[in-house]
This record gives structure tokens, C-alpha cells and sequence, in this order.
């Protein structure tokens, strides 16, 4: 298991998208997926940010299971303690609506990973699961 | 030493032709980086240039929120009859393209001279 914790915050996402890359080399990923992995979890993050407000953090789960990566974005919004979304939440769904990125997240992440499931959990804990097959390229 | 949360987008802007202006874009447009780049571009429009050309040679990473300030400029220039060509040649960028279906929407050149023409024609 390897777990990554960030604020719920957009300067973060980079940070994930680091460590992904970090943990696909070595995974002997090829070079395409590792770039896949990092635009699907980077959009699973910017979805938990932009929709969930800035109360909270977002957590990434890895764990490789035979050919199979899993990984797990994970968030609360408005934080673990939900209390309303605070004002910078606001501002942050209201970038969302003007840079009109609607749904195309989702697309990506199905288009790049070989299984997703999006779902909203008792207590409001989303969680989006993906797995990714490992070692197609190149066979 | 600074240490700031490094912004690692940058943008320039200049003119190729009297009616036809280059934004050249260079770094990771993400979450973080995307209304910086849409403030530029959105800059250009309101001085009233609406034939854009936007080289993403330098982007290494493109996500949702960059591909949205894309659409909702050329959203806008379309307004004033205008349009935007783009110009890329990373696959892991034009795959993003092609697989939001943006491909059809945008021009995607190789190049100045091509996208130009397009523009121009």
C-alpha cells in the first residue's frame, strides 16, 4: 500500500502527479502510461478539489495487486467535519463552471484506465477507483 | 533562496501578422496553472486580437481545466468571427485532444506556416 495525502488544494496536484510518475518508473512502466496514470489521477484530484471545496485533503491509495495497479482518490467535501462549504470553496466551483471542464475529467480517466468506479459513500466520502493493467506494452 | 509554490507555467505573446497574434505557452497547464493561462489569452481577445495561433510545443501537460480555457476562447473569438489554431507535436498532448474529441474542434498544426494558413484561409 502507498498512500499520498495532500491539502485540498490545486498547487498540490503536481505534487501527486510527481509521485505517480515516481511510482510507475518503478513499476517498469512504459513511458505512455506512465504519462495516462498521471493526466487520470491528476484529474481524479482536480474533481475531489474543485467539487469537494478546500476544507479538506484528498488521499491517493496505490497498491499493486499482479498486473494490476489500483488506485483510489479519495475526499470528503467540505472536509471530514462538514460544515458548509467556506468561501473559498465557492470560488473555486465557480472557476470550475467558467473554465468548462464538466464531465471531460471523467472522460479521460475512462478513456486512460482500464477500469473506473465513482462512488459516494456513507458520510459523503467519495471515492473513485481505478485500475490500470500492467505490462501491455511491449508484449 | 525562494520558496514560494512554484507557478511552472509562462506565456508570451506576440504578433506574426497585423491581424494574427502567437501566444506561446510553455510548462504544465494544470488545475493551478490554467486561469493564469486563461487570463493571458483572455487578455489578447479583450485588446481585440481574434485570430489566434497557440503553440503548446512547450507544454509537457495539458488536463481538463487547460483544455477548458481553450474551448471557452474559442468560444469568444468566434463571437467577433475569429478562430484559434493550435500547434503540437507531443502524441501524449495531441492524445488528449483526440480522445476529448477536440481534435475536430481545434485546427492542430505542425507549425507557424500551417497554422497561419489555416487561420488565413
Amino acid at each position: 500500500m502507498f498512500l499520498i495525502k495532500i491539502p485540498s488544494r490545486p498547487e498540490f496536484v503536481g505534487v501527486v502527479r510527481l509521485v505517480i510518475a515516481g511510482l510507475a518508473t518503478r513499476l517498469n512502466c512504459h513511458q505512455e502510461e506512465i504519462e495516462d496514470l498521471k493526466v487520470a489521477v491528476a484529474e481524479a484530484c482536480n474533481n475531489a478539489i474543485l467539487e469537494g471545496g478546500a476544507l479538506g485533503e484528498v488521499l491517493v491509495e496505490c497498491e499493486v495487486e499482479e498486473n494490476k495497479l489500483f488506485i483510489e482518490v479519495i475526499d470528503y467535501p467540505g472536509g471530514m467535519h462538514r460544515q458548509g462549504l467556506n468561501r473559498r470553496s465557492k470560488v473555486l466551483c465557480k472557476e470550475r463552471k467558467q473554465l468548462e471542464c464538466d464531465e471531460t475529467w471523467l472522460l479521460l480517466i475512462r478513456a486512460l484506465m482500464d477500469e473506473v468506479e465513482y462512488r459516494i459513500e456513507r458520510g459523503e466520502r467519495r471515492c473513485l477507483t481505478m485500475i490500470k493493467y500492467l505490462g501491455r506494452h511491449g508484449v | 533562496m525562494e520558496r514560494g509554490l512554484n507557478m511552472d507555467i509562462k506565456l508570451t505573446t506576440r504578433e506574426l501578422k497585423p491581424d494574427i497574434h502567437l501566444a506561446e505557452v510553455n510548462g504544465e497547464i494544470d488545475v493551478y496553472t490554467s486561469p493564469k493561462v486563461k487570463e493571458a489569452i483572455v487578455g489578447l481577445i479583450e485588446k481585440g486580437h481574434y485570430n489566434l495561433i497557440i503553440s503548446l510545443e512547450g507544454v509537457r501537460y495539458i488536463d481538463s481545466t487547460g483544455l477548458g480555457v481553450l474551448i471557452g476562447a474559442l468560444k469568444k473569438v468566434r463571437e467577433h468571427n475569429g478562430g484559434i489554431s493550435l500547434i503540437c507535436t507531443n502524441p501524449q498532448i495531441k492524445k488528449i485532444f483526440n480522445i476529448t474529441g477536440l481534435v475536430k474542434i481545434f485546427g492542430i498544426f505542425k507549425n507557424e506556416e500551417e497554422a497561419i494558413k489555416n487561420l488565413a484561409g
